[in-house]
């Protein structure tokens, strides 16, 4: 017999791993390993390292497993499921309301063609017109050719199909919500093979551009803005770090991160999430007790972590203090402000530019607003772990 | 055929969770999204359960990717961000972040076919179940297991190299 090749060898691991699935390896070709490998030192050999890297990537893949987490209890997927229904019943029901609406808008039209027509003022009328009266003034008589019975139906028919136009666009626009969230859905839910991929609706990607950019729209209505001063170096400073030592902004990744999450206290919705631009702005060093002097507020930090830096500066003309903390080589940065420059920064950050993302996808942010002030973390770290880093600061 | 989904859900439910979360990594996405997916089977009842739930697994991973259905995410994220902190320590998290980075770009250095399977073997799923998902031939799973598991292992030890070397 020619020597087992390494797939073999896989799969021949693999079925002893789990002999209950039966698939990966049938017994007789079980069979014929073993009966080879008893006779072959090569083969015997290459399943050993077989078994190293089998290990060895399992080992890996547990490092990559998520921390374990109490499984959710089946009765709130069931009321998962449940809201999930109602929300696609109500769907249905306003895209019935809208189409209600824009038949009866026609329905009343075309009574009232019809009432015209039979009371005579129309321009197709049962009863032409019994007299036609001169006209009293030259602008009333000058119509364009028109009758006056015409030239009355024309600036009347105008707004008629303005409001057909309105009720058409009602139709549509509920009928684009209601596609674009069964596309979305139906899209993940449609299993799909081997390396196929499928395209969210355009409609879909259209209603959720159109709240964002409402989103933005009413930001900016709310806040004015500032103009923003230009980025340097900051200098390390403060109590715990060393006096030699030296951290340059370019030490945490710049420009366009993800958002994990944003909180607002008393709210039950985080704003937004997207990209967050940071505006460039200049720090200047600073030791604790003249940052909170500047913050005119406690400095909040992550406990247990050292602090490296402490800075001053203006983020949208508000008092802003950046803190850099860190273990090993991980960089945590905070900045705290007040909390509209959160806001701000969200609209902002709208229409960034969305292909750095890629490079930028170690990169996390996650803000929560304490006493109504925001506090923004930026770490290359994946947002889950921002996350729980967040949920330390008192 | 009747499926009794409570038995289906205790047993892959974390099998899911583990799979998408290598997918997004990102924890708590990774459980939202394995109920999400169970929340659509409990919709459609398809007849092979657990096949259909990592298909749709597999495709609401990928849609995440998109900012778009990313940012309707994070809208129902925001209330697990105000439950209770949990107890481990700053130091251990950034240990474990750092950890994990490595064998996540040792994974992403993989071609996506090596990828899927690797990760699909490692959810539970058995070589018939991973041929139906990916569309390759049952007889070419394990050749292509044992191409994944070398790249990891090789890619991670390169970074670690690389790690290590930088200081």
């Amino acid at each position: 017999m020619s020597h087992v090749d390494e797939g073999r060898l896989h799969a021949y691991l693999d079925a002893i791993e789990r002999p209950a699935d039966g698939q990966s390896d049938d017994g007789g070709d079980r069979a014929v390993i073993e009966s080879h490998l008893a006779q072959c030192a090569e083969c015997r050999a290459l399943l050993a390292e077989a078994r190293q890297v089998r290990e060895r990537s399992a080992s890996l893949l547990a490092v990559a497993a998520p921390a374990p987490a109490p499984q959710p209890s089946f009765a709130d997927v069931l009321a998962r499921a449940g809201r999930t229904e109602q929300r696609r019943r109500l769907t249905r029901i306003s895209r019935l309301t809208a189409l209600g609406w824009a038949a009866t808008l026609v329905l009343a039209v075309g009574i009232g063609w019809i009432a015209r027509g039979a009371i005579g003022i129309g321009p197709q009328g049962g009863r032409p017109p019994l007299e036609m009266t001169p006209p009293t003034s030259p602008a009333a008589a000058d119509v364009g050719g028109m009758t006056e019975a015409q030239a009355d139906e024309a600036p009347r028919g105008a707004p008629v199909a303005a409001e057909l136009a309105r009720a058409a666009d009602v139709v549509q626009q509920a009928d684009v919500r209601n596609e674009g969230q069964e596309s979305v859905e139906e899209t993940a839910s449609r299993p799909r093979r081997g390396m196929q991929t499928a395209e969210p609706s355009p409609a879909a990607e259209a209603a959720i551009e159109e709240a964002a950019a409402r989103y933005e729209a009413a930001v900016r209505r709310q806040q004015p803005v500032p103009a923003a001063p230009t980025e340097t170096a900051g200098r390390i400073a403060g109590p715990d770090s060393a006096p030699d030592a030296r951290i340059e902004s370019k030490a945490l990744p710049a420009g366009v991160v993800t958002v994990s999450a944003v909180t607002i206290p008393d709210a039950a919705v985080l704003v937004e999430t997207g990209e967050i631009l940071l505006p460039a702005t200049e720090w200047t060093s600073a030791d604790l007790e003249a940052a909170a002097d500047h913050l005119d507020g406690v400095i909040r930090h992550i406990p247990n972590l050292p602090i490296r830096s402490v800075e001053t500066g203006a983020l949208y003309g508000e008092p802003s203090v950046r803190l850099v903390q860190w273990s090993g080589s991980v960089p945590v940065e905070l900045i705290q402000s007040a909390e509209v420059v959160l806001a701000r920064l969200q609209a902002d950050s709208h229409g960034a530019d969305r292909g750095r993302e890629a490079e930028a996808q170690w990169a996390s942010t996650a803000a929560l607003v304490r006493d109504g002030r925001m506090v923004l973390l930026r770490a290359a770290l994946p947002p889950d772990s921002l996350r729980l880093l967040a949920r330390q600061i008192p | 055929m009747s499926v009794d989904w409570s038995v289906v859900y205790r047993d892959t439910y974390p099998d899911l969770v583990r799979y998408l979360h290598r997918k997004v990594w990102d924890a708590d996405r990774a459980q939202d999204l394995a109920q999400e997916v169970f929340v659509r089977a409990l919709d459609q009842n398809p007849d092979n359960p657990r096949a259909w739930l990592f298909t749709v697994a597999a495709n609401l991973a990928r849609d995440e990717a998109r900012s778009a259905i990313r940012r309707r995410r994070h809208l129902q994220l925001v209330k697990v961000e105000v439950e209770a902190a949990t107890p481990e320590e700053p130091d251990a998290i950034l240990e474990r972040s750092e950890r994990e980075r490595q064998v996540r770009r040792a994974l992403e250095s993989l071609s996506e076919r090596d990828r899927d399977v690797l990760l699909l073997w490692d959810a539970g799923l058995n070589y018939e179940e991973i041929a139906g998902q990916t569309g390759l031939a049952v007889t070419a799973i394990g050749t292509t297991l044992a191409r994944a598991r070398k790249r990891l292992v090789d890619a991670h030890a390169a970074l670690e190299g690389r790690h290590v070397a930088r200081g």
